[in-house]
């Protein structure tokens, strides 16, 4: 059977090469151009494929004074492979696998370049570095270095990060029910322990109230407990890694089996079995967990801030003018400890490489270096001064017209950046989120403050990156993380929800270790020394 | 000996030529479409390196079978896989059956119609939508558990219980396609002789002995073939609906195939892996159905070949 | 049929009824229940407030997504798609299953092997794209038409149908002078209305849902059919389908009442040609007439 099987896939092959001719070596679409001409340096008129994703939530169009601006300076013709967001992952993959890449994918995951840079199909920037200045001078820079060298593949830059000018921060953490704190006379919850009692006091008042939860399932919801209650683990969204740096010792550490962990467990246990923690946590999706806050049935959560002000409490008014959802400061555990994440400064999901079989090399880096100086970042973060914005002092201000032009829309901010297509959904790499500021409800920018200045005293952290492994390392992680997860996965509900008991916990934490979590840490940890250097 | 079947060969090539004319179009399109495509199955022998491209690949033989076959969840998901498509096997394959029978003893044409057309609507809702409904109806506050505590019980923690996750996910099928599969069914009655259904009347035969004997005979043919082609995709189910019903919890009964591989691909894009499992399902699923093929040519069934 | 039906015979019939009109129930509620999301007030949906009647009725979740100026345009490319491929489809698959039902055509078991083969030894979308690239298809209507052209499991059930007509009817048609290709369009097709019907539902509804084969071979926005422009609405602030862990992707949030409302804009023109095929299962059509 198996040599007939080799046979028929052999002459397949033969089948195969004769259709492909060519294909060998590569490349569809690398250069797509209709210049002339090779001299790359020169000024004359090229065009360049870019494929981008269009967000559901904001509009992407083809030409823009951004792509005009691209035109007049560099006399390159951007054009851009629009491709809708909600399957822009399996596009990607396509693309990528059959080597046929446009000469710039923007949209790439950092995960993702980190699975293909390997191959050698995207260009190392650090070879056009001296064309790059501006963009080297950010992510080289003493407040980024750390960062960008774990994004490094093999010591290679592969990739344009979106960077963060200015945001209006916006991040995972609690946010509580203050009118019911109000109502039952509580003070805001500053510990764990104060945090429980209130709900608990809540729940006496409310029954058919339920205390927490979080969407996308267990791992989710422990990550956002993990950390800030002195352990960690699946972190921010990346819920599929049970790693994270621990600041204490500057190591990483694999959350579940370490000593903090069962804090955890013991926490969610007893909220389980009090009717704190709403039963459906481990199914949760968006749109149940949005239902049940919008609707009063939840007293806290831990997500997004942004989607209170935006979401649960407008609906929530409507039915209950009092209620209201705000920020709680970060709670400190048992030993005082107060800390908890923030998104990473920059954006680790959205990233742009560029085809190395590309006919134009230095002109598109010299093209993306650009997006990062101060004219490149002004028009594509704002448009052309002018028509959506004026300078008054220096600053941009959105003119009038435009805000009443857009003050239907969900979401103004969104609708603005979409008639232009920039910003961070759009073309902007160094992305400033002033329009956002803007017209954004005062809330969001007001709670963006707030989580600035618990940044600044520390209490806050920027979510730190993984850093990269080489080849080798790379499969052993992707064996030992796939096993660590599927025993992960399968035991930590069933203690949560009190069907094993917690005697049974070391037995886990055993097989866990069994099952190689040691030998991750110390991959994790060899890869983190070689960034620190 | 050997001579005269290659003489008879030719000439029942010959008396064919008609078919051979119409048959190569699809012919062409097989070989290119179908057998072009599959020289990338290479892959499940090689380090794949989507930059050096298949023919350029390092040569690693049997490592990805091996890692597959060899890991420790191999038997369970493998287990699951079955499980699942047996139990789609019990219910999901004659559910349309019945469907149709039922309907084509319909002789009001408007409830007919309308039974017809309500029945295949949920086929058109995509998977996302249909998984996000099941969410809902399931949760704690769920429809389903609204009526069990109605009735005095307690509730149940349907997505969470291993063993729910069956009923669930084949009760979900049954409800998006039983409809839309019971179409085939009723063009093949529409083939069934009426003439046969009134003389059995005369000869004095009820109505249900009229399906027993003419109707469920007439498309015989059609469910064997159905039946032939589903038993091909034992070890195939698609991981879409099930990443949207599973969790941790009900790994144990919800994990399959496709979705073990598809969690393996959020880690890394390994497509050597991915080619070296389709191809193990894939002789898998050649064996069962050539022996399916075989048992239905003995009973006298319609077969594939 | 005139004679009166027995009284087992009406109860046989009457509980067939009962149950149909139950079944019909389970399955309507869940599009009934969509149907009233999608015309209620975004805040009372979001509070999951919706359960029989429509609140706060207005069609703004319609009127957005036809605001779009992607989908009038969408909406025509996916009716081009569809007509073109079914055509396609319907004469591939018959010049495919006509030789193969017929007993005469010499080798027809190998050749039914190797397809079916193809069934299960399926290479995956990224062997289909280099394919279809080598062939300088890509970003044309060609990459979304004709790679899918024959469904091995339609195919077969076509051959199983075709093999069905009775041979006494080819053996007079070829005392009678007929080859075999005079005999499928003289006999074979008129009888096999029902499955031809069938056939049409089968591979246009395929058209009119696909989006996979859109997604990777088109690259023009303006070429897109409208499942690709509407998904990116249903899902597009899903990320648990997609496995990412995106932060862009979760800044905004569609309401379900656009999600819902998307669904009736894709399938009621889809539903419109049933009835047309629902005609062609009249019974007796085939076999019968002919003999006679």
């Amino acid at each position: 059977m198996k040599r007939k099987v080799t046979a028929m896939l052999l002459t397949a092959a033969v089948a195969m090469s004769a259709l492909t001719g060519c294909s060998g070596d590569g490349a569809g679409n690398a250069g797509g151009g209709s210049a002339g001409g090779g001299d790359a340096g020169g000024r004359e008129e090229i065009t360049v494929t870019m494929m981008l994703t269009e967000a559901a939530t904001q509009e992407q169009p083809e030409t823009s004074p951004l792509t005009e601006a691209i035109k007049e300076k560099f006399n390159i013709n951007l054009e851009l492979m629009i491709v809708p967001g909600a399957d822009y992952t399996t596009k990607k993959s396509t693309t990528l696998a059959s080597n046929s890449m446009p000469d710039i994918v923007s949209g790439m995951t950092i995960d993702e370049v980190k699975q293909y840079a390997p191959s050698g199909m995207f260009l190392n920037l650090d070879d056009y570095k001296e064309l790059a200045p501006d963009y080297y001078a950010l992510v080289e820079a003493e407040d980024r270095k750390m960062e960008t060298n774990k994004l490094r593949v093999n010591g290679g830059l592969y990739q344009f990060q979106k960077l963060a000018y200015y945001t209006v921060t916006n991040g995972p953490l609690l946010g509580m029910r203050m009118d019911l704190l109000e109502e039952q006379d509580i003070p805001v919850p500053s510990t764990w322990e104060e945090y429980y009692d209130a709900m608990l006091k809540i729940k006496e008042k409310h029954p058919d109230m339920y205390g927490l939860s979080t969407r996308n399932g267990t791992s989710y919801l422990i990550g956002a407990l993990a950390y800030p209650m002195g352990t960690g683990g699946f972190p921010l969204f990346n819920s599929t890694r049970g790693m994270y740096l621990e600041p204490k010792t500057d190591t990483y550490v694999y959350g579940p089996t370490s000593d903090g962990f069962v804090r955890v467990v013991e926490f969610l246990r007893q909220a389980y079995a009090d009717g704190i923690l709403d039963p459906d946590y481990a199914t949760m999706d968006k749109d149940t967990l949005f239902e049940k806050l919008s609707s009063g049935k939840l007293m806290s959560v831990y997500d997004n801030n942004s989607f209170m002000a935006r979401t649960y409490n407008p609906a929530l008014q409507e039915i209950d003018e009092n209620a209201y959802f705000d920020l709680v400061d970060p709670l400190a555990d048992e030993d005082g400890n107060v800390r908890a994440y923030q998104y990473a400064k920059d954006w680790t999901d959205n990233v742009a490489v560029i085809s190395v079989q590309t006919k134009y090399p230095e002109r598109i880096v010299e093209m993306m270096n650009w997006l990062y100086t101060d004219e490149g970042r002004m028009i594509s973060n704002y448009g052309k001064e002018g028509e959506l914005y004026d300078l008054v002092d220096g600053e941009p201000v959105i003119k009038q017209e435009a805000l009443d032009g857009v003050k239907d829309a969900s979401d103004p901010s969104t609708a603005l950046m979409g008639k232009f297509g920039g910003g961070l959904l759009g073309l902007a790499f160094y992305v400033d989120n002033g329009i956002e500021k803007q017209t954004s409800d005062p809330i969001l920018v007001e709670q963006g403050g707030r989580i600035d200045q618990l940044a600044q005293e520390g209490i806050i952290t920027p979510f730190p990156n993984y850093p990269s492994f080489t080849d080798e390392e790379q499969q052993k992680v992707t064996e030992i993380e796939q096993k660590l997860s599927n025993v992960f996965n399968q035991e930590i509900d069933g203690f949560i929800t009190g069907k094993k008991s917690m005697e049974e916990w070391p037995a886990l934490v055993e097989t866990l270790q069994s099952q190689g979590s040691q030998e991750l840490e110390s991959i994790f940890n060899a890869a983190y020394d070689r960034v620190k250097g | 000996m050997r001579g005269t079947v290659k003489k008879q060969g030719f000439k029942k090539a010959r008396e064919s030529r008609f078919l051979y004319l119409m048959f190569i179009l699809p012919l062409i399109y097989f070989i290119v479409f179908k057998y072009g495509a599959m020289a990338y199955l290479i892959i499940a022998f090689e380090d794949f390196n989507a930059f050096k491209g298949i023919f350029h690949s390092e040569w690693v033989g049997l490592k990805w079978f091996r890692a597959f076959v060899e890991d420790p969840y191999f038997w369970n998901i493998v287990k699951n896989t079955i499980l699942l498509n047996l139990w789609m096997l019990a219910f999901c394959f004659p559910a349309p059956i019945l469907l149709a029978l039922m309907i084509n003893e319909v002789k009001q044409k408007r409830f007919k119609k309308f039974a017809q057309t309500i029945s295949y609507l949920p086929y058109f809702l995509s998977t996302v939508v249909v998984c996000g409904f099941i969410t809902n109806v399931l949760a704690s506050d769920g429809l389903v558990n609204q009526l069990i505590g109605a009735l005095g019980m307690e509730k149940v923690s349907f997505l969470m219980e291993p063993g729910w996750f069956r009923p669930i996910y084949v009760i979900s099928e049954l409800w998006q396609g039983c409809g839309w599969g019971s179409i085939i069914y009723l063009a093949a009655l529409s083939g069934v002789d009426q003439q046969l259904y009134e003389a059995a009347a005369i000869d004095g035969a009820n109505k249900l002995k009229q399906l027993w004997h003419i109707s469920l005979p007439g498309i015989a043919p059609v469910i064997s073939i159905q039946f032939l082609l589903t038993v091909g995709r034992l070890l195939t189910v698609g991981y879409e609906k099930i990443i949207l019903l599973y969790n941790g919890a009900t790994y144990e009964t919800a994990d399959v195939i496709s979705t073990y591989v598809y969690r393996r691909g959020l880690i890394e894009a390994n497509y050597s892996y991915g080619a070296a499992v389709s191809i193990f399902q894939a002789v898998i699923a050649l064996i069962l159905v050539v022996s399916a093929n075989r048992a239905a040519r003995k009973i006298g069934q319609t077969s594939l070949w | 049929m005139k004679r009166k039906m027995g009284m087992s015979d009406r109860i046989f019939t009457a509980s067939i009824m009962l149950v149909l009109a139950l079944l019909c129930i389970v399955v309507i509620y869940p599009i009934y229940y969509m149907l009233i999301v999608s015309i209620s007030d975004g805040y009372a949906v979001l509070r999951g407030e919706i359960s029989f009647l429509p609140k706060g009725i207005n069609f703004s979740a319609y009127e957005a997504i036809l605001s779009n100026k992607y989908v009038p345009n969408s909406y025509k490319n996916t009716i081009v798609y569809t007509v073109t491929g079914t055509l396609i489809n319907l004469t591939m698959t018959s010049l495919c299953a006509y030789p193969l039902s017929r007993k005469n055509f010499y080798g027809r078991n190998v050749f039914t092997a190797i397809i079916v083969f193809t069934m299960f030894f399926d290479a995956g979308i990224i062997s289909q794209y280099m394919v279809v690239s080598s062939l300088h298809m890509r970003n044309t209507i060609w990459a979304v038409v004709i790679p899918g052209a024959i469904n091995v499991w339609y195919m077969i059930i076509m051959r199983t149908f075709f093999s069905d007509i009775p041979e006494e009817l080819f053996e007079s048609a070829k005392l009678d002078g007929a080859n075999d290709m005079t005999i499928f369009g003289r006999i074979v097709l008129p009888l096999s209305k029902a499955v031809m019907a069938t056939m049409v539902l089968f591979y246009a509804v395929g058209h009119w849902n696909a989006f996979l084969q859109p997604l990777i071979y088109l690259d023009d926005r303006n070429k897109m059919p409208m499942q690709l422009i509407l998904r990116n609405i249903v899902m597009g602030a899903d990320a648990a389908v997609s496995g990412s862990s995106s932060v862009t992707s979760d800044l905004g949030t569609i309401s379900m009442n656009i999600k819902y409302a998307v669904i009736f804009i894709t399938i009621l023109p889809i539903l419109a040609v049933y009835p047309f095929v629902q005609k062609y299962f009249v019974k007796g059509v085939m076999v019968g007439s002919v003999k006679g």
